[in-house]
């Protein structure tokens, strides 16, 4: 399980982070790395505290 | 539990940027909001002159804001009191131990669910003169004389819009209430019929009077919606015939976005936020001082 | 007893009335949608279709496919994003209580009451200066912020109900406000995350205000304003109208029907 986690929460924060970095190609870059940034760290935090559960 | 030193800084650094952008995003716009409602700004051009309050007196010239004021506490008079009293009714009749009770509340959430853009276009579809739901039906019911132009006829197309916005929040409104009744304590309503009461008595001396929150919410939830109403009406017939529904939403957009008169619909929208503090500010209090009461 | 029963009948005829009224629209877009342009003007809006046929929903969707795409990746950054501020602040608001917390709460709180007509000619301007005008990031970055007053509103209703005893164990052990947030409090808001990121997909796909005035151009359209020029364009193709509004419907629908229980307790908790 704690394997898993270290595994798992960074792959789907790279992944949802990742798609919205490719799909916003209209806008301007720095906003680009600041909302996939952004979208990293929210993605990554909760997903990785959802499975310390239990 | 008091915070130490070093703990008050960590919490400050992690609240404070994201507090700071949202205060950002809704206060100082509303008091910018304001401030482009003092000037003549006129948005593509960047430059601007104060002209204090001359956009607020030519306002009260404008026929189109008085008829979108009178829509609008058409919406407050009627469609307030209409889904509320909708909602508390049904909520009534499902809360009779019924058969199937979870379907019913679904059914009924189910408009909820659709964004007002879809809700607008079943209802043109509903209100078409020629061939739209409602007078196919009745013709076929042989009831052709009720038929009418319904969002084409400037006398009756506010009453059709609020029909519509009633069958999309009803549900909503039953819920609320359900809620409400199912959160009072069966103790209350056992005494009352061990007394013999019958279901109408217990429902309006004990079961309403208890209610008083579920009012509260539902008030502030719809008035809110009355006041800054905009997509429904907008797709459904953009504020026409006319300007027979226009409300203050509908008409800031058009000043703005349409006509490019950017200081002009800034006063729309400064009236707007002012309608909306005045009613809710104080109702927020209310429910505030209820709750240290209890 | 034989009056009793007549009485729950005609309760339940009621209610059934209701329902049925209340499905109508629905039933008769759902209809319409299945039927070629010429079955809609030959049969009655509420009559099944007798050949059903694809062809107007697959010609909205050509119409609004991009939109969807557009509206999925907006709900799912807006989601993520307000719910992690939301429940960020809700934690300090709910367990690191501080002087003016309570104050700076409500203040949250009332944001969910401004009426977003007053933010619309400054978001105009703030957007264009920061070079988000007329594209997808700029109604990315106010989904992004939007939602995190109510997902505050949410969590603190949950979080109040942790016992503060929970937090001073973790807190003697020398955990810091952050490591509590992320061992602690967070995998104990599984179900408050469920109720708040449902109630923000529904707020999100649904919203079309700020899409209409805050992009331009075909490929950045939220799928409301891509279903609104649709309705707009093809004024007596009440087929394809129909079936862009199912399109535009089945999502909220679905999540409506099937995780209904958890979209009840947001709506209710406010």
């Amino acid at each position: 399980m704690e394997n898993l986690r270290r595994i798992v929460s960074p792959f789907i924060a790279v992944l949802a982070s990742g798609g919205l970095f490719y799909y916003l190609s209209e806008t301007i870059m720095p906003w680009r790395i600041a909302f996939a940034a952004i979208m990293f760290l929210a993605t990554y935090i909760i997903i990785d505290g959802f499975l310390r559960r239990g | 539990m008091e915070l130490n030193k070093n703990e008050k800084i960590s919490v400050l650094l992690i609240v404070l940027p994201i507090l700071a952008i949202i205060f950002f995003f809704f206060y100082y716009c509303a008091g910018w909001n304001f401030f482009i409602s003092l000037t003549d700004w006129k948005g593509f051009i960047p430059t601007y002159n104060l002209v204090g309050f001359r956009n607020y007196s030519s306002l009260l010239h404008d026929s189109i804001f008085w008829t979108s004021l009178k829509n609008n506490l058409l919406l407050i008079v009627i469609f307030v009191p209409g889904v509320i009293l909708i909602g508390l009714i049904f909520a009534i009749l499902i809360d009779q131990r019924v058969k199937g009770e979870g379907i019913f509340r679904t059914i009924y959430l189910l408009p909820f669910a659709l964004s007002f853009v879809v809700t607008a276009t079943l209802w043109t579809w509903m209100y078409s003169p020629r061939v739209g739901t409602i007078n196919v039906l009745l013709e076929k019911l042989r009831l052709s004389s009720l038929k009418s132009g319904w969002i084409t006829e400037p006398n009756i197309v506010m009453y059709c819009i609020i029909t519509a916005l009633i069958w999309q929040f009803a549900g909503y409104s039953v819920i609320i209430f359900l809620g409400g009744i199912r959160s009072i304590p069966e103790s209350h309503t056992e005494a009352a019929k061990v007394d013999g009461a019958s279901s109408f008595t217990l429902y309006t001396r004990i079961i309403i009077p208890q209610l008083t929150g579920s009012f509260m919410t539902g008030f502030i939830i719809f008035m809110c919606f009355a006041i800054k109403a905009f997509d429904f009406i907008w797709v459904l017939n953009k504020g026409g015939p006319g300007y027979t529904s226009h409300i203050l939403g509908i008409a800031m957009y058009k000043e703005t976005f349409v006509l490019d008169k950017y200081a002009y619909g800034a006063v729309y929208s400064t009236i707007i936020f002012l309608l909306s503090i005045v009613i809710i500010i104080p109702l927020l209090y209310l429910i505030h001082r209820r709750e240290k009461l209890k | 007893m034989r009056i009793v029963k007549s009485r729950r009948i005609v309760l339940y005829i009621v209610l059934i009335a209701f329902a049925i009224l209340m499905l109508l629209p629905l039933w008769s877009g759902i209809a319409t949608a299945f039927k070629t342009s010429k079955e809609v003007i030959l049969t009655t809006p509420i009559t099944p279709p007798l050949h059903p046929t694809l062809t107007p929903l697959i010609e909205s969707l050509d119409y609004i496919k991009k939109s969807l795409i557009n509206s999925l990746v907006l709900v799912g950054s807006g989601v993520m994003v307000s719910c992690f501020f939301g429940s960020i602040l809700a934690y300090v608001f709910s367990k690191r209580r501080f002087r003016g917390s309570i104050t700076l709460f409500f203040l949250v709180v009332f944001c969910l009451y401004v009426p977003p007509q007053v933010q619309l000619i400054p978001l105009v301007r703030v957007t264009s200066r920061l070079g988000l005008h007329g594209n997808l990031g700029a109604l990315v970055l106010l989904y992004m912020l939007f939602g995190t007053p109510m997902c505050t509103f949410i969590f603190k209703i949950l979080y109040d109900e942790v016992p503060d005893s929970f937090i001073g164990a973790a807190k003697l052990d020398g955990a810091g406000t952050w490591t509590i947030y992320r061992q602690i409090i967070l995998p104990l808001s599984v179900i408050p995350f469920i109720v708040a990121a449902l109630l923000q997909v529904t707020i999100i796909w649904n919203d079309f205000i700020w899409g209409l005035i805050l992009t331009s151009g075909e490929a950045n359209l939220p799928v409301t304003v891509a279903l609104a020029n649709l309705k707009g364009s093809f004024v007596a193709k009440w087929n394809l109208q129909m079936a862009g509004a199912l399109w535009v419907a089945l999502p909220t629908l679905i999540i409506f029907i099937f995780l209904g229980k958890y979209v009840i307790r947001g709506y209710a908790g406010r």
